[in-house]
């Protein structure tokens, strides 16, 4: 045994500050590979290369140490093979020696795992980090008098123990080892798409890492804005704003983006309780159950725990509204158009979007309407200022919510009117809201020149017929329903209504013909009601015409 | 803008097996079928891609299947990206950049992009490049070794774009060239038991073309051409870290770049899919996004080793390929660029210099007018004074002139009309820029040799070899010396007894009498090497430093004649 205190210890020790040395860029790997030979050659060793228990031990614990050192020489392939042999040896011995190496167990089969999720076989790599967790709960039943060692005498305080040939259970090392496994197992699951396991796994590895102090700031904060927006989604609002919280709570020193992201992200989960609370209101839905539910607590912060509840009237609304937009305000400050477009543009979005909401609570027209324009003024003028063709797709989204808002101004201003008991009257208020209609119909034909550009192939065919054919139709529809004192100008908004019914019976003939008109959803259908509407709009004309010679 | 879908091109090119393969046992165990399969050896497994290269192919085949359709689109308007993966030592740099005597794809694409420029006619072009690179979640700038991490940031036209990034406007191949040379030095390279030049950082070399039509409608198109050698794949780990910031060391071998190019791949491929695709989680896919998103004619090249050593890497490459395949992308060509556009800008600039200098000519005339008007109104001295005057204006005026045709002529030097092009090929002729470098290196390498004459130990250790080895051919001659004096004892012996006595006397006399003599010339021829050796560095020396000073007046003059050219 004398041996493996002396040079086997000593040999290790200098392959472990030999790894962990930094070197020169142009040759990286320099120590490296000295340290490597200097484990190839213990190997050779006479002792090590001797059959008994502690010999086969010693050569699983240099196997393991080879196999570390080639992975970190990006030799992946030879890694692996180091890692089964230190396995094999491992499992060649004794229950009762095999015990003392738990430690090592552990760290060989995460690195097992690691190799294969890195090669895409997450399967594989499962199978392994799951006999690690088997192990791990293995090592929590163990009697501490079993295996506490007296390693200090040999490394004090250090968490090299598996250097020492003695072995035995290092419980913080195995503690450590199963919060990788956990971190681990939570990235293989999210790469297999199992969304709830790999949330799971990655809010106990949260959790431990707090309890142990042993995290990276940046990673722990970003790690809460991924689970908050999971537990968002799946409507754990008051969950995700917590997570959201802690995220800040942890964060030291400046770190505005971070703080930024993060106050974007609960201003985000504010709005969607609102947007949640208009949809159950509207649909008399039942509230979710899991609003409030507690999935996970982590201890030693800051940050509490708030109930959150839906508001049912306007100015419970506002209150929240409030909370949201001084999230929001924060983080602008942060991330302002030039140099974030795509987050600045998208936190306007939230805001208008957080208008829109109390929109639905607030009773008084003129106050709407009011908020209606603060809306554009929040983003229109970004439909004009960013690039199309960059920003394709925010540029969409932003022109379908401006034509929306117009719209949705018109409708006002036509219920308005309606109420109007004089004609005259009523016709002249419908003439003033025109024009919101028309800038409506203005945007949206943009947006249908901009599709129709798109090019076509069996994923993005649906999208942009569907699109296309929504936006004509929508065109088509507001031209029939506008009024005006003026019969010939009414006649006109019909004439033009029905120009484009020809034109969607034309684009509904044609992709009947084409090459994917089974991506149109009950396409006979749309072409019979717009056969009809062609049909139909020469009549009403006619009408019109009729009554103005009376 | 005109849109066409197509789907992204995937090749796999096979190279041949290195000596370090050859040496062990391991057996091929991938092979080509046909032109566009790859099949297992020994087991079933099939992959189909546009192209698959054996060993055999040379990286010219390549280039004209692949990479010149996409440098032709790039010349009409189209974006294009290229890009090679593979483990490392898979030959993703040789592909991309080759050897002097077997150029790789980005030699190739600069050359036919200028053939092409000459070819053109009625076309004005203005080249632009950069080069950076991506390593370890920075990005640095490969053309200004000072500007290291640079910031990725948005911008309401342009999309993304690297803050404060190099681009070197170029007018001939050789200048690109260069461009790469120089670059190559800042590069982080090192050598691998894999490979002797294996990179760690992923590359990109961005060249930006923009045309515009000199006769007809002013049609105004530009396009950047990406060519990309990424990382070893096998550094697309799972992060390993920050479960524990114990495990920090950990921290080197994530390349988080390359993890998320894979994720994201993956999820563009499965269409079905509406998780968002995480472009932001790495500077790598943030700025492959727009290529990625469909803006570009994507090449990607997987390079694999058919060696079973590196059997499961080779089968993660193939399958990151696979997926790649079955993106589908839809390319638009970038038209209607606005005034921005450095062409345009450098017109308008032309423009208003040539308005400056009418207006200089105008105001030269008028100068002249007021001075006849003053003539019949002022004295003789007033006149002569104000002619003075003006003459020191019109002096400043025509050397402002002087300066505004320069300035133009500069700036007209930038557009390079395809006439212009002489010569597209890269001439392996020393030019200027490759004096320069070179002078560099052998400056040095120079340097170096002075610092290792200067060290003391070495010069020494030198000469204790020498003395060595010198005492080492005395050695036998010592002994044979010493035979014949135990021959000759022999004879002594067997004349006389009675000499015996006197003969011992002698022996010890002449044994140490040889040892002394022996002591002495060795000393003495020490002394003498040491004296020799130390006069032959001396002159070293001086011819080193003489060296040392026509390389810098070299340089020096070079610096100059650049300046000039400038």
């Amino acid at each position: 045994m004398e041996f493996f205190y002396s040079s086997f210890q000593e040999t290790l020790e200098q392959v472990d500050e030999l790894m962990g040395r930094s070197a020169d860029q142009a040759k990286p790997y320099e120590h490296k590979y000295t340290a490597r030979e200097l484990l190839q050659n213990l190997l050779n060793h006479e002792r090590i290369q001797a059959q008994d228990e502690p010999a086969r031990a010693a050569q699983a614990l240099i196997e393991y140490i080879l196999g570390v050192n080639h992975f970190e020489t990006e030799e992946i392939t030879e890694s692996e093979r180091h890692y089964s042999k230190c396995l094999n040896s491992l499992l060649s011995l004794p229950l009762f020696y095999q015990a003392k190496y738990l430690n090592t167990f552990q760290d060989v089969l995460n690195a097992l795992g690691i190799l294969q999720c890195n090669r895409g076989e997450n399967q594989k790599g499962l199978e392994y980090f799951y006999k690690s967790q088997a192990l791990y709960e293995a090592i929590k039943t163990i009697q501490t008098q079993d295996f506490s060692h007296t390693f200090h005498d040999y490394l004090t305080g250090s968490d090299n123990f598996r250097f020492i040939i003695q072995g035995g259970v290092n419980r913080r090392k195995a503690e450590q080892n199963y919060t990788l496994t956990l971190f681990y197992m939570a990235q293989a699951y999210s790469k297999t798409g199992e969304k709830h396991k790999s949330a799971s796994f990655c809010a106990e590895t949260m959790k431990r890492q707090m309890i142990s102090g042993d995290y990276d700031m940046k990673d722990w904060a970003i790690n809460c804005i991924n689970m908050a927006e999971y537990y968002v989604e799946n409507n754990y609002i008051a969950q995700g704003i917590y997570m959201l919280e802690c995220g800040l709570s942890i964060i030291t020193g400046k770190r505005r983006k971070l703080r930024s992201t993060l106050n974007m992200q609960i201003g985000r989960a504010y709005k969607s309780i609102l947007e949640l609370a208009v949809e159950t209101t509207s649909q008399n839905k039942e509230i979710p159950k899991e609003l409030n539910e507690q999935v996970l607590f982590l201890p030693m912060l800051t940050a509490e725990w708030k109930n959150v509840e839906f508001p049912t009237e306007i100015e419970a609304a506002k209150e929240m509204f409030k909370v949201a937009h001084g999230h929001f305000k924060i983080a602008l400050e942060y991330f302002i158009i030039d140099g974030y477009v795509t987050e600045h543009i998208e936190m306007k979005k939230d805001i208008s979007g957080l208008y829109k909401t109390l929109c639905y609570f607030e009773k008084s027209d003129p106050r709407v309407l009011a908020m209606l324009n603060r809306r554009l003024e929040l983003i229109e003028n970004f439909t004009k200022e960013i690039n199309k063709q960059s920003y394709s797709a925010l540029w969409q989204h932003l022109m379908n919510e401006v034509a929306s808002i117009y719209m949705d101004i018109y409708e006002v201003k036509v219920i308005a009117a309606e109420e109007q008991k004089k004609p005259k009257k009523r016709l002249e208020k419908h003439a003033a809201a025109n024009s919101y209609a028309l800038t409506c119909i203005e945007k949206q034909t943009e947006m249908m020149e901009f599709v129709l550009k798109f090019d076509m192939n069996d994923d993005s065919a649906k999208d942009i017929m569907q699109s296309s054919l929504n936006l004509m139709f929508g065109i088509a529809r507001l031209y029939s329903k506008l009024e005006d004192p003026d019969k010939v100008v009414r006649v006109g908004y019909m004439e033009k209504s029905y120009r484009w019914y020809e034109k969607i019976r034309k684009y509904l003939q044609d992709a009947k013909n084409g090459k994917y008109a089974d991506k149109i959803s009950d396409l006979n259908e749309q072409l019979r009601v717009c056969e009809e509407m062609v049909a139909l709009m020469p009549i009403r004309i006619s009408q019109v015409n009729a009554d103005s010679y009376d | 803008m005109e849109r066409k879908e197509e789907n992204i091109t995937v090749a796999v090119r096979i190279r041949p097996l290195q000596e370090r393969e050859l040496a062990s046992t391991a057996e091929i165990a991938w092979e080509k079928k046909d032109n566009n399969i790859i099949k297992e050896k020994k087991g079933t497994r099939e992959f189909i891609f546009d192209r698959v290269y054996d060993s055999t192919t040379q990286t010219s085949e390549i280039f004209n299947d692949l990479a010149l359709k996409v440098i032709n689109k790039c010349m009409e308007g189209y974006n294009g990206c290229i890009f090679c993966y593979g483990q490392t030592g898979s030959g993703k740099t040789f592909t991309m950049h080759g050897m002097k005597k077997l150029p790789g794809i980005v030699p190739q694409a600069i050359e036919s992009i200028f053939t092409s420029i000459q070819k053109s006619s009625q076309k004005e072009f203005l080249i632009r490049c950069s080069y950076v690179e991506i390593y370890n979640e920075s990005v640095n700038d490969l053309l200004n070794s000072n500007s290291l991490n640079l910031q990725l940031a948005e911008d309401h036209i342009n999309g993304i774009k690297i803050i404060g990034v190099t681009e070197e406007v170029c007018t001939s191949p050789n200048q690109v060239q260069s461009l790469l040379v120089l670059g190559e030095t800042h590069k982080n390279i090192a050598s691998t038991s894999f490979n002797q030049r294996s990179s760690r950082a992923h590359s990109i070399f961005r060249v930006i073309v923009e045309s515009k039509n000199t006769y007809g409608k002013p049609e105004l198109s530009v396009a950047s051409l990406n060519l990309i050698d990424l990382a070893g794949s096998e550094s697309a780990n799972v992060h390993t870290v920050s479960a524990s910031s114990a495990r920090a060391r950990e921290m080197k071998y994530i390349n988080r770049s390359l993890l998320t190019l894979s994720t994201v791949i993956m999820r563009l491929s499965d269409s079905k899919n509406a998780v968002p695709i995480p472009y932001r989680d790495s500077k790598l896919t943030r700025l492959l996004q727009p290529a990625l998103e469909g803006d570009s004619k994507v090449n990607i090249i997987c390079n694999i080793s058919p060696c079973a050593l590196t059997f499961e890497e080779t089968l993660s490459t193939l399958k990151f390929a696979q997926r790649a395949k079955k993106i589908k992308q839809t390319i638009g060509r970038n038209d209607h660029l606005d005034s921005k556009a450095l062409i345009i800008k450098y017109q308008e600039e032309i423009h208003v210099l040539q308005e400056k200098l009418r207006e200089m000519e105008q105001r030269m005339s008028l100068e002249a007018n007021i001075q006849v008007s003053e003539e019949v109104t002022h004295q003789l001295i007033v006149l002569q004074e104000e002619k003075e005057k003006s003459d020191a204006i019109m002096e400043n005026i025509l050397q402002e002139k002087l300066q505004l045709e320069k300035e133009l002529e500069r700036f007209r030097s930038f557009i390079i009309h395809p006439e212009d092009v002489k010569n597209a090929k890269i001439s392996c002729l020393e030019t200027d820029d490759f004096d320069l470098i070179s002078c560099r290196k052998s400056i040095d390498i120079i340097q170096k040799i002075k610092e290792e004459v200067n060290k003391p130990s070495i010069g020494f250790a030198q000469i204790v070899e020498s003395r060595n080895a010198k005492y080492d051919i005395v050695l036998p001659k010592e002994s044979l010396l010493t035979d014949n004096i135990d021959k000759l004892e022999d004879i002594l012996n067997s004349d006389e007894p009675l000499r015996r006595c006197m003969r011992e006397e002698k022996k010890t006399g002449v044994d140490n009498h040889v040892d002394c003599m022996r002591i002495i010339e060795e000393q003495d021829r020490i002394i003498q090497t040491m004296q020799k050796v130390m006069g032959e560095k001396d002159e070293e020396i001086l011819v080193l430093k003489d060296e040392l000073k026509l390389c810098r007046n070299n340089l020096a003059s070079l610096q100059r004649s650049i300046r000039k050219n400038n």
